[in-house]
């Protein structure tokens, strides 16, 4: 069997037992708690977050495997990466998270052709040290709920040593593209998983604690200096920086979710997709198809953008809020530019182009499906989630506490209307087209 | 009927005129008309060169920057049961500069990067509050100078974007949308008719676009001045943007 499609039974399978087996307690609103031996300490955890990740990892690595056209023999390697994450997602220790993210890590880089070794190292295992760093000091234990509603706060050097690991992790394809310029290869769809693990090791944190108003201020402005740092880099023609710039607005959105639950929902949709978005615009290497993916792409991150910037204006982060949306276009319209060397997987692109658009039209569903168990699971760290409100047959709607509209994302709305105005465009240009007897061939080619 | 049927059927009773008549459907068209007519002169309004640029547009494109204009919070239009932030709206917009096809040209770049400053312009009034369904009340009489600055950045913008080539019937929709964004803190005051100022601004932008092409020649050979003006409009946004934090 080839290694891509022994990846995509077992990542598939991997995705369907944890559904299988975990999601009626999830589902229950229940959590729990596994030890590897009758009485021993409980060293997994299972609860809407670790759920929500661990079947979104495999379905993402999959996708990713799916594609996968090579016979090389240190693919086999390849199988520490599914292995690490799903360590990861349901660690209850946060050592055991570690071990989960460097298992992860050492999987990419024991599959790799290592032309510069001690780099390729650096840049895979670095953030490991800040992040152990980080579980050294920070003053919060497993990541469980404090017993009793009580209210941890991580240090402020932790807070720190947590942002500087989960950049560190996000930095990684973007170096790896550097260092094996080997951009053609599938094995590089691969690392945007990767470097999602970065963002959700902070998400993990809020499981157990809460960031106090110096936290807030750091994650914030750690994350507002990264995504401004994506546009300008962009703008200078650095290729490749899109899950870094969704990874920056994620870390706003966490840094923000002790504050406010909506930028936690932002921010939770955002990490579920940069696991996503930067594999679907890799498989279109075709410029035909490119404005589409990245307009699907764009579309799909709103609902999760705009929640951040929610959280961000109730907040008083108001210019936070307002840079994010043009440096967030900016990183898309610079993401993967066509190189036409490889094919495009139209089959799959185009399965993806069609969830990213209902998911777009129909935010509602991710919301209350995903996110909301997700941030649920957050409760040493984020408050409720009441104040975001679903309407089923228009979209969402941020409500104050005094019952007042704040907000209001009507995406199913406005996706009828969107698709209305198309047919009408559509049939008005076919009418056009008979009366005056005009044939295609006067459409120049750009339009067909 | 459940609620949730209910608010979809209110959603696209209301959505329908504000789609075809106003502000979307015939309004649009007399603003696209208006915009034509300024900056082409009268063959651009001509049967064949309407329908050619139709056959030329890319339809997504249009369609959202359509849906835009028709969701615009003017105060005249139909009272949609759920408002849409500006917010939205400008996301809205950027998505259908993302998608328009006629900009895979050399200057498509340039055009797209004016798009993100003129973004950035029309957000600029929400950091002077936490509302994004309006701008802040009494937004103008506590930051008129930011207001000014946002309005610069846009006719500016859009002015460049013309000029470097974006003149299809989607760009012309997604300007006069610009401008509608831009101008959204004055809607709420009495003295106020949102249709003049609209279709003023887009008069003004269509004969600026006109008249910079004269001085400044076409976008291939961009001098010194001319790559300065392309940084303005950036510029502009972000003095509104500090300013209206202040």
């Amino acid at each position: 069997m080839k290694p891509g499609t022994l990846g995509l039974v077992g990542c598939g399978l991997a995705a369907g037992l944890q559904l299988l087996f975990f999601l009626p307690v999830v589902g229950e609103g229940r959590t729990l708690d596994v030890a590897l031996w009758a009485g021993g300490p409980p060293l997994f955890r299972v609860d809407g977050l670790s759920l929500t990740f661990g079947v979104a990892w495999m379905v993402a690595l999959a996708f990713a495997a799916g594609t996968i056209q090579s016979k090389d023999r240190r693919w086999a390697w390849i199988g520490l990466v599914p292995a690490g994450l799903l360590v990861s997602a349901y660690a209850r220790e946060p050592v055991l998270f570690y071990a989960g993210w460097e298992m992860a890590g050492l999987g990419v880089w024991l599959s790799v052709s290592r032309p510069k070794p001690a780099k390729l190292a650096a840049m895979i295992h670095g953030p490991g040290l800040a992040l152990l760093a980080a579980i050294a000091v920070g003053g919060a234990g497993a990541f469980a709920p404090p017993e009793g509603g009580a209210i941890q706060e991580w240090a402020p050097v932790a807070v720190v040593l947590l942002a500087v690991a989960a950049v560190g992790r996000m930095l990684t394809p973007a170096l790896y593209e550097r260092l094996t310029s080997d951009a053609s290869e599938s094995r590089s769809l691969l690392l945007p998983v990767l470097a999602s693990t970065g963002p959700f090791f902070l998400a993990k944190a809020l499981v157990a604690a809460r960031w106090d108003a110096w936290g807030v201020w750091a994650l914030t402005l750690i994350g507002t200096t990264l995504l401004l740092g994506v546009a300008i880099a962009t703008l200078r023609g650095v290729p490749l920086l899109l899950p870094l710039g969704m990874g920056a607005i994620a870390i706003i959105g966490l840094g923000l979710a002790s504050a406010s639950p909506l930028a936690a929902l932002g921010a939770i949709w955002l990490v579920g997709l940069g696991a996503f978005v930067p594999l679907v615009l890799a498989l279109d290497s075709n410029s035909r198809y490119l404005p589409w993916t990245r307009a699907a792409a764009v579309a799909v991150s709103l609902p999760g953008v705009w929640l951040v910037v929610q959280g961000a204006l109730e907040t008083h982060y108001t210019v936070t809020a307002i840079v994010i949306l043009p440096a967030l276009i900016l990183a898309y319209d610079m993401a993967n530019r066509p190189r036409g060397d490889t094919p495009t997987h139209k089959a799959m692109l185009f399965a993806a182009l069609l969830v990213m658009v209902a998911l777009a039209a129909y935010p509602q569903v991710a919301v209350e499906w995903f996110a909301r168990p997700a941030v649920g699971a957050m409760a040493g760290g984020v408050g409720a989630t009441g104040n975001l409100g679903s309407r089923w047959g228009l979209g969402l709607v941020s409500i104050r506490p005094d019952e007042s509209l704040s907000a209001a994302l009507p995406a199913t709305g406005i996706a009828v209307a969107a698709f209305l105005a198309w047919v009408a465009l559509y049939w008005l240009r076919g009418l056009l087209i008979a009366i005056t007897n005009r044939s295609d061939k006067h459409i120049p080619p750009e339009a067909q | 009927m459940t609620p949730e049927l209910a608010q979809f059927s209110d959603w696209v009773l209301a959505l329908l005129p504000r789609l075809f008549i106003y502000p979307g459907g015939l309004w649009l068209l007399a603003g696209v008309l208006l915009v034509r007519l300024a900056g082409g002169g009268a063959t651009a309004i001509r049967p064949g060169v309407w329908l050619d640029d139709l056959l030329r547009t890319d339809l997504p494109s249009l369609a959202l920057a359509w849906v835009v204009v028709a969701l615009l919070p003017l105060p005249e239009a139909s009272i949609l049961p759920s408002p849409v932030d500006i917010w939205v709206l400008a996301a809205l917009l950027a998505l259908s500069l993302l998608l328009d096809v006629g900009l895979r040209n050399p200057q498509g770049l340039v055009i797209k990067q004016t798009g993100v400053a003129i973004t950035l312009a029309v957000l600029a009034p929400l950091a002077a509050g936490d509302l994004p369904i309006t701008a802040p009340n009494d937004y103008l009489n506590h930051a008129p100078l930011a207001f000014g600055l946002t309005m610069a950045a846009v006719v500016l913008g859009v002015v460049v974007i013309l000029w470097l080539g974006c003149r299809g019937l989607a760009g012309q929709v997604r300007c006069l949308a610009w401008l509608g964004l831009a101008l959204a803190p004055i809607y709420g005051d009495m003295w106020t008719i949102s249709t003049v100022w609209i279709f003023g601004a887009a008069v003004i932008v269509a004969l600026g676009a006109r008249g910079f092409e004269r001085i400044a020649g076409t976008p291939d050979d961009l001098r010194g001045w001319t790559r300065v003006i392309l940084w303005l409009p950036a510029c502009l946004a972000l003095g509104a943007l500090l300013l209206a934090a202040l």
